[in-house]
């Protein structure tokens, strides 16, 4: 079957090595050779199967694919277990057959939270009732307590995934082929109209084919009518209807003419361009692949064989796979060993001993063991086309979002633009309200304990960082209501954390988060920011003291006695860049301890000595006292002078909080004018930023207090 | 003069090839490098006497290097390539082409 590019232009709507996966050193082969006695080749029906893609059963959220039966069984389990936000194992089995619907084997690839299974082997039992099948996973071994997981099939695939077919005009698609056209075949190879999509089929994908196919203009190629790699990305782009810049399940094939390369080359995985690769294809009808060999006895045949093979070849690459003589190459996912005289679409037919009609003449349409173990059973971004790291371009894929959240989760800066300054501590906004019509439970300190709350910072060209805070607080919450359209806020020094300096170099962030409420999570948006370069060599230089660890921690805890060589850097920074969005975090960093008397454990200096008590090193609590006068002072300037640039900095949450400090310590010294007026400026700026009424309610109300004192 | 194509498919990384006669350097393949997808670094024509001659192969920088005896007249392309350490280089006819058509994909 060909197609005919058709006239109806559409606008689009968005190395060839394996990855390595971190698994155990396990030699592949041998599972390759475990498989070989189960082999089928799939013409019946796969319904009566057990094999296929299954779901835990909420809340749970893992998967679990078995692949013992049905067109080419692998006799592998995998999985993947989830737990929270961010902890997640892949795994895979080599099962056997152990009883009726029962399988056991042993685990031999694990990738991310081993925590999470690390028992040494399987146990799957299968079970049809009214709603279909159900799976019982046990993990044991090792001595420990077995796990046990369930989940109901919801597909005899492993992965879904779409294809869509387009052609350069005046160009034929191959997508089909009668199986019997030629007669160098396989003896027992079935005579049937074979798609494309059947072929992925029987390797274990629930294909669909994009009704989006149609023509892409000759005009694409530019004069020369050939095409290039960037000039077939850029028809990608404009003609694929499901293009997007991100990984997802969807893959573009195009038929054109020739490449600038000539007639040399047949087609081409050409998409190593922009974020996202592997997620387009060519096949070059102009190409020796259009070249029968000489007395070949169906010339025609043999054409449309090597253009439909061409085709499941190069979609194989945006599968991932390699040649079938590279396998060794690269960072392969598990040790492969190469296929040289592989009867698959990843070999060049050519290559093998006797040619292509030793190739053809047993050659089945199929992808071998190896490769098709790689594609239904390895980590899904190894396969998936456009892939990258965790988390990029995925946002929170484990996230179990609700169609209907009741919660509605919102990053947000309070400036316009959302840009900081190089050096600036990037303060951040958290607001969680009830999009409910019904008051919510929450804890009181939602907003606050690190272990419901997931916020990932990914600055553009640069992998995914899960900000991790300084401190992390295990205490009794409250339970609190929160009204129909109310809201909770919450302040966060995103800038650095336990990782380091999450946000400091000049550039481009995405941050997200999701919270974890009653077992469902609610993501927020993703907030863009922006940090700009250093406006001087000077800062530049200062900016090797300014981003370690003690001065985050510093910053974090809004002031610190004891890192003194912290605050030493912050005080200079004060200094140098007075006019500075720094400078403000510096000064208050650095004085707020000293508004009041404090605390400190103070430790003599002597040997380091073995394991002991601090009573024992001779440490003892000792007494700082407050210096109230430097400390307002500087407070003050840092919160008063131009009080509208101190709330854009430091946040609103933020600048009220430490004025309130600032105010209480003025009224306490006996200026309760002073005070007073400490908390009309506050009013004033939050009031011209159009911060919510009860807050101001909340200002003018402290400010009546010190009138009353 | 006649015209031919040499291939430099596999396995390169970064290497220098000259490609000479006797009458000296023909072409000089710098940081060739193989576009995995493709199993080919570079195809370039270049031009050697009619009828039969011999092409030398060299790698400097790996003190590799073959000769090969071709036919202009009767050459498809010449494939070389980078193998387990060695530079191996492989004439392929127009008959050999017809019977055989390969390419890259």
């Amino acid at each position: 079957m060909t197609l005919k590019a058709r006239r109806n232009t559409k606008l689009a709507s968005k190395p060839s090595t394996l990855k390595s996966g971190g698994a155990n050193a396990v030699s592949a082969q041998s599972e390759v050779d475990a498989v070989k006695s189960a082999r089928r080749v799939a013409t019946s029906s796969i319904v009566d199967t057990v094999s296929g893609l299954y779901q835990e059963q909420a809340p749970g959220r893992g998967e679990f694919r078995l692949d013992v039966d049905g067109p080419y069984p692998q006799m592998a389990a995998s999985g993947v277990i989830v737990s929270g936000l961010t902890s997640r194992l892949h795994w895979i089995a080599r099962v056997r057959a152990d009883g009726l619907a029962r399988w056991t084997g042993e685990i031999w690839f694990r990738e991310g939270s081993e925590a999470l299974a690390p028992h040494r082997s399987v146990e799957i039992s299968i079970e049809r009732d009214g709603n279909g099948l159900e799976a019982r996973v046990r993990f044991f071994g090792a001595g420990l307590s077995d796990l046990v997981l369930f989940y109901r099939r919801n597909s005899v695939y492993f992965h879904p995934v779409q294809f869509e077919f387009d052609v350069v005009e005046g160009v034929t698609a191959t997508t089909a082929i009668e199986t019997w056209a030629h007669p160098n075949r396989p003896a027992d190879l079935p005579n049937e109209n074979l798609t494309i999509q059947a072929a992925f089929e029987r390797a274990g994908f629930d294909v669909s084919v994009s009704p989006g196919s149609g023509a892409v203009p000759l005009s694409g190629a530019g004069g020369n009518q050939t095409w290039s790699d960037t000039e077939m990305h850029d028809a990608m782009q404009r003609y694929w209807s499901h293009f997007e810049n991100r990984a997802q399940w969807s893959l573009w094939v195009l038929f054109a003419g020739q490449h600038d390369d000539g007639p040399n080359l047949g087609g081409v995985m050409f998409d190593d361009i922009g974020p996202n690769h592997r997620q387009g294809t060519a096949i070059f009808n102009n190409s020796f692949i259009a070249e029968a060999p000489a007395g070949d006895p169906q010339p025609d045949a043999w054409v449309a064989r090597m253009r439909f093979w061409t085709a499941c070849h190069e979609m194989g690459h945006a599968f991932n796979l390699a040649h079938s003589w590279q396998k060794e190459l690269g960072a392969s996912w598990i040790p492969l060993r190469n296929e040289a005289e592989a009867r698959s679409f990843m070999n060049y037919p050519y290559n093998v001993n006797g040619g292509q009609t030793a190739f053809f003449s047993n050659f089945a349409y199929r992808f071998s063991e190896q490769e098709l173990l790689f594609m239904r059973h390895a980590p899904e971004r190894m396969v998936q086309m456009g892939n990258a790291n965790w988390f990029d371009d995925h946002a929170f894929e484990q996230a179990e979002i609700s169609p209907e959240p009741k919660f509605k989760v919102e990053l947000r800066v309070n400036r316009d633009p959302a840009v900081f300054e190089f050096l600036e501590p990037c303060m951040l906004e958290i607001k969680l309200t009830n999009a409910s019509d019904d008051p919510q439970v929450v804890s009181e300190h939602v907003l606050q304990d690190s272990d419901d709350m997931v916020l990932v910072i990914k600055k553009d060209g640069q992998p995914a960082r899960q900000w991790q805070p300084f401190a992390q607080y295990c205490r009794k919450s409250r339970q609190v209501v929160l009204d129909s359209g109310a809201s909770r806020y919450e302040a966060i020094f995103i800038g650095a954390g336990r990782n380091g300096w999450d946000v400091a170099e000049p550039g481009h962030y995405s941050i997200q988060a999701a919270l974890r409420i009653a077992g469902r999570d609610f993501v927020s948006n993703s907030l863009q920011v922006r940090l700009t370069p250093p406006r001087s060599f000077e800062e530049q230089n200062l900016a090797q003291d300014f981003f370690c660890d003690d001065v985050g921690r510093v910053l974090a805890f809004d002031g610190s006695r004891v890192l003194n060589r912290a605050n030493a850097v912050l005080q200079e920074m004060a200094d140098r860049f007075p006019e500075r969005a720094v400078a403000r975090h510096a000064l208050i960093a650095v004085n707020r301890p000293m508004l009041k008397d404090g605390k400190v454990l103070a430790v003599p200096a002597k040997q380091a000595m073995g394991m002991e008590s601090a009573a024992q090193s001779g440490c003892s609590i000792a007494r700082v006292a407050a210096q109230p006068s430097e400390a307002k002072k500087a407070m003050g300037a840092a919160l008063m002078k131009e009080p509208a640039k101190a709330a854009e900095t430091l946040g609103h949450i933020d600048y009220k909080f430490y004025t309130d400090q600032l105010s209480d310590r003025i009224a306490n010294d006996g200026d309760v004018k002073g005070a007073a007026k400490v908390q009309e400026e506050l009013f004033t700026t939050l009031r011209s930023r159009k911060v919510a009424e009860r807050v101001l309610a909340d200002v003018n109300k402290k400010r009546k207090s010190y009138a009353t004192t | 003069m006649a015209e031919i194509e040499l291939h430099f498919t596999e396995f390169f990384d970064g290497e220098t090839v000259l490609v000479s006669n006797d009458s000296g350097e023909l072409y000089r393949g710098e940081r060739l490098k193989t576009d995995m997808r493709k199993s080919l670094a570079k195809i370039v024509r270049i031009d050697v006497p009619s009828g039969r001659s011999t092409l030398r192969f060299e790698m400097p920088a790996k003190a590799l290097s073959m000769e090969l005896e071709v036919d202009a007249s009767r050459l498809h392309h010449i494939g070389v390539s980078l193998l387990n350490g060695e530079l191996r280089v492989n004439a392929i006819s127009r008959e050999e082409f017809k019977r055989e058509p390969r390419g890259y994909l």
